[in-house]
């Protein structure tokens, strides 16, 4: 892209951002609540809503949510936790009650709220509509929420008129955007923010496109909800290929994914789902689940998979959990397919004496081998017994696989045996170690083959101790011993030197140097390798809006540089901040890669410009958080 | 000609930036005397054309000589009085200013600075969380909270 385009697209881009914004949802343009949806009217002298932040403020302020109304000199909302704050000189009625107060914290949906008074004494007042339980208030009020928040948000509104909806979508009326400050087109009525997403019931027409690859597309849903009793979505997607000129593939393919869920009773349920692709491909399943008490439950299924060119698959499942308190969890499942197919597993798992645990496991499968009359039959199992105590843990394992088909034996018990880590010094030494034996043993047929292999690590690591007040060094070892059968043995071994030194305030030194080495021993022969490795990294962060760091690598046992990392992030105005990421190549001499990101913090989003040198794309992303 | 055309998308541009240039107002403006912020401190840097608070904090142990609360405001156009009350812990009321006139209003200010000290007896103060409200011009603008703990948790 050349730079005028990028300069012409980016002098756009306060333009880009609202609509690219409010495109991606074609309802925000024009569509008004309805008095049903509507939760809250708002009237103000001076009301503003941060896009951001997803806030309002106001000034005397006029509301409205059925059945009380009140003014008061302040507003302050919070949509995403739902906090809502009203204060100085608040006036509420109802009918032909009237209370005044300075603070009221409210819930508009619960028609509940906290009135609080400062006269001689604080007087707290509940409020609620009839019939409905007085609700626990939050006593959060939005500290963080400010008019000079809203004001250096990326976007945001002013108006005099907001509406928010049952679902806390914000609606405005003649409101005026700003983009980073700038005031830009004004809308008679715009819907601010689209709210919590929610599903209607009924078939939507989600998108019909074009592109030259996949030709024109549309996606259909159906959705059907019944609180708490039914919820089904359908969705249908094509693809039609014949438009598109030299495409060699299916000329259209039809998706259609269904999945309904039924709850009969609290502790009965059903669902159904199934796919369908045009070319040939299709499944289906059928489950039903009882909840026979709160731990013990059942299922039972029934599924159908057609895979394409072959032949479709009949599958009876049933499997249950069941936690019996001190005496285990145990869990069974089985499978049946109609060509004489099986699945079935097993596992128990319980803790004795509270630091003895216990789990066996058990499978066995017979499945189809291709189109072949044969079936592989495997059994497996496990049995793992662990201990573990303040000082110690140990653990063995047993596992067993079986192919009945092929008549192959595997056996493999291991043991784990590690010590906790423990402290020498008074603290300033942290010691590891464990260790792991593993026995193999295969059996085909008449022959046998055995294999053993045991492996010890121990690792040591210092406290950082200070020599002067911010310098500080640590220190870390670890050496590894691997033993075999074969003899493939070999011991490996290093350390690593952390020294940490404060120059000036907000300027920091990190040097590092490792050396690691792997030496591989048969008979009298050894052999191996050392590398060494030398780091230095420069922090500084002398403010919150300059914060970077450059690190060097040299390897010592060759005497040659290796490469260069650079980070700098600089905040330059309101939110916004530029960083870059350098990267030097000492080998090839050369600057490998520069990344640049041009980024603005916007509350629920982020607005990324990035620069990639080694890929040579220029990115805008807008990021949701 | 690509010069050209950059200087025509360059202006074009500012001109949508700025809304056509537009100097007319039509959205509304905040009120003035805008609270910029409250804090609890224990004691005022007066060095400067403006307060500061120094050793801000939200507990205070009975030892304690006093308790300020200082607050700034911004924008100040038109006459102003601001009055703190205080509540201890049973909610009840131990300290009204009453109204105190910060600005007369007869010039504008881009910021003021004013606070008020709750004096701290060591044997009468109740222990538990107070509340210091504060009114501009009768109306309520901000509620602090804070803590009163036994002068042997001080640190």
């Amino acid at each position: 892209m050349s730079y005028l385009r990028i300069t012409i697209f980016v002098f756009l881009l306060p333009f880009f951002i609202p609509l690219g914004l409010f495109a991606s949802n074609p309802g925000l343009m024009n569509e008004t609540p309805t008095e049903q949806d509507n939760l809250m009217s708002l009237k103000g002298e001076y009301l503003a809503y941060s896009y951001d932040f997803n806030q309002i403020y106001g000034e005397n302020v006029e509301l409205e949510f059925s059945p009380f109304s009140a003014t008061c000199r302040h507003i302050k909302i919070d949509i995403t936790p739902k906090i809502f704050y009203a204060y100085g000189n608040v006036i509420l009625e109802k009918g032909d009650e009237k209370l005044e107060g300075d603070e009221f914290l409210f819930d508009p949906k619960a028609k509940t709220g906290t009135l609080i008074s400062y006269g001689e004494k604080i007087e707290i007042k509940e409020i609620e509509d009839e019939g409905k339980e007085i609700l626990a208030q939050k006593s959060d009020v939005p500290k963080e929420l400010t008019l000079e928040k809203i004001q250096k948000s990326l976007i945001y509104f002013i108006g005099q008129a907001f509406d928010i909806t049952t679902d806390f979508g914000v609606h405005g009326y003649n409101v005026t955007l700003f983009v980073e400050g700038l005031e830009s087109v004004k809308f008679k009525k715009f819907r601010l923010s689209s709210g919590i997403g929610k599903r209607r019931n009924g078939i939507s027409l989600n998108r019909i496109w074009y592109t030259k690859s996949q030709g024109l597309i549309g996606k259909v849903s159906y959705f059907y909800e019944k609180e708490k009793k039914v919820n089904s979505l359908t969705q249908l997607n094509y693809e039609e290929h014949s438009v598109l000129k030299d495409y060699t593939g299916l000329k259209r393919q039809v998706d259609v994914m269904s999945s309904t869920t039924i709850n009969i009773k609290e502790d009965l349920n059903l669902g159904l789902t199934g796919n369908y692709n045009s070319s040939n491909l299709w499944n289906t399943l059928f489950w039903l689940n009882k909840n026979w008490s709160k731990k013990f439950s059942t299922q039972v299924n029934f599924s159908y998979n057609k895979p394409i060119n072959l032949k479709g698959e009949s599958w009876f499942g049933l499997q249950s959990t069941a936690d019996t308190g001190k005496f285990g969890n145990i869990s069974f499942s089985g499978k049946y397919e109609l060509q004489n197919q099986i699945l079935t597993s097993f596992s128990y798992g319980n803790t004795f004496f509270k630091k003895l645990s216990f789990l066996l496991s058990s499978s066995y499968s017979q499945v189809k081998i291709g189109e072949s009359p044969d079936r592989s039959k495997i059994l497996s199992g496990g049995v793992n017994l662990s201990y573990s105590s303040r000082i110690f843990n140990v653990s063995t394992d047993y596992f067993l696989n079986h192919d009945l088909f092929g008549d192959q034996l595997l056996s493999q018990p291991q043991v784990r045996l590690g010590f906790n880590p423990f402290q020498l010094y008074r603290g300033l030494i942290s010691a590891n170690i464990y260790n792991i034996f593993i026995y193999n043993n295969l059996k085909r047929g008449e022959a046998r083959d055995e294999s053993y292999s045991n492996n010890t690590v121990l690792t040591l690591s210092t406290q950082p101790i200070f020599l002067q007040k911010g310098f500080s060094l640590n220190y870390n070892f670890s050496l590894e011993q691997f033993v075999e059968k074969e003899g493939r043995n070999f011991t490996s071994g290093g350390f690593i030197f952390n020294l940490n030194k404060n120059i000036v305030r907000g300027v920091s030194f990190q040097g590092l140097y490792s050396v690691q080495s792997r030496r591989k021993t048969k008979d009298w022969l050894i052999e191996g390798t050392t590398s060494q490795d030398l780091s230095a990294v420069l922090k500084v962060n002398p403010s919150e809006r300059l914060n970077g760091w450059v690190s060097f690598s040299y390897d010592p046992k060759n005497s040659q540089w290796r490469q260069s990392f650079a980070d700098v992030s600089v905040g330059i105005i309101r939110d916004w901040k530029l960083h870059s990421l350098i990267h030097y190549d000492f080998l090839l001499r050369k600057v490998n890669n520069v990344d640049l990101y041009l980024i603005r913090d916007a509350g629920r989003f982020q607005l990324r410009f990035v620069w990639r040198s080694l890929s040579k794309q220029f990115l805008i992303e807008f990021v949701p958080r | 000609m690509k010069r050209y055309l950059f200087l025509s998308v360059l202006v074009m541009s500012l001109i949508f930036l700025w809304d056509c240039i537009s100097l007319k107002r039509d959205y509304p403006l905040p009120s003035e005397n805008q609270l910029v912020s409250i804090h609890l401190c224990k004691k005022i840097d007066d060095s400067g054309d403006l307060l500061k608070p120094l050793d801000i904090k939200s507990e205070f142990t009975s030892k304690d000589d006093s308790v300020i609360c200082f607050i700034r405001l911004k924008d100040i156009g038109t006459k102003i009085d601001l009055r703190w009350k205080w509540y201890s812990p049973d909610k009840k009321l131990v300290r009204d200013t009453g109204n105190i006139i910060v600005s007369q209003g007869d010039r504008y200010l881009a910021a003021a600075t004013a606070y008020d000290r709750l004096q701290l007896d060591a044997e009468n103060t109740a222990e538990g969380q107070w509340t210091v409200v504060i009114f501009m011009n009768d109306k309520f603008i901000a509620k602090k909270p804070f803590q009163i703990s036994p002068s042997s948790l001080r640190l």
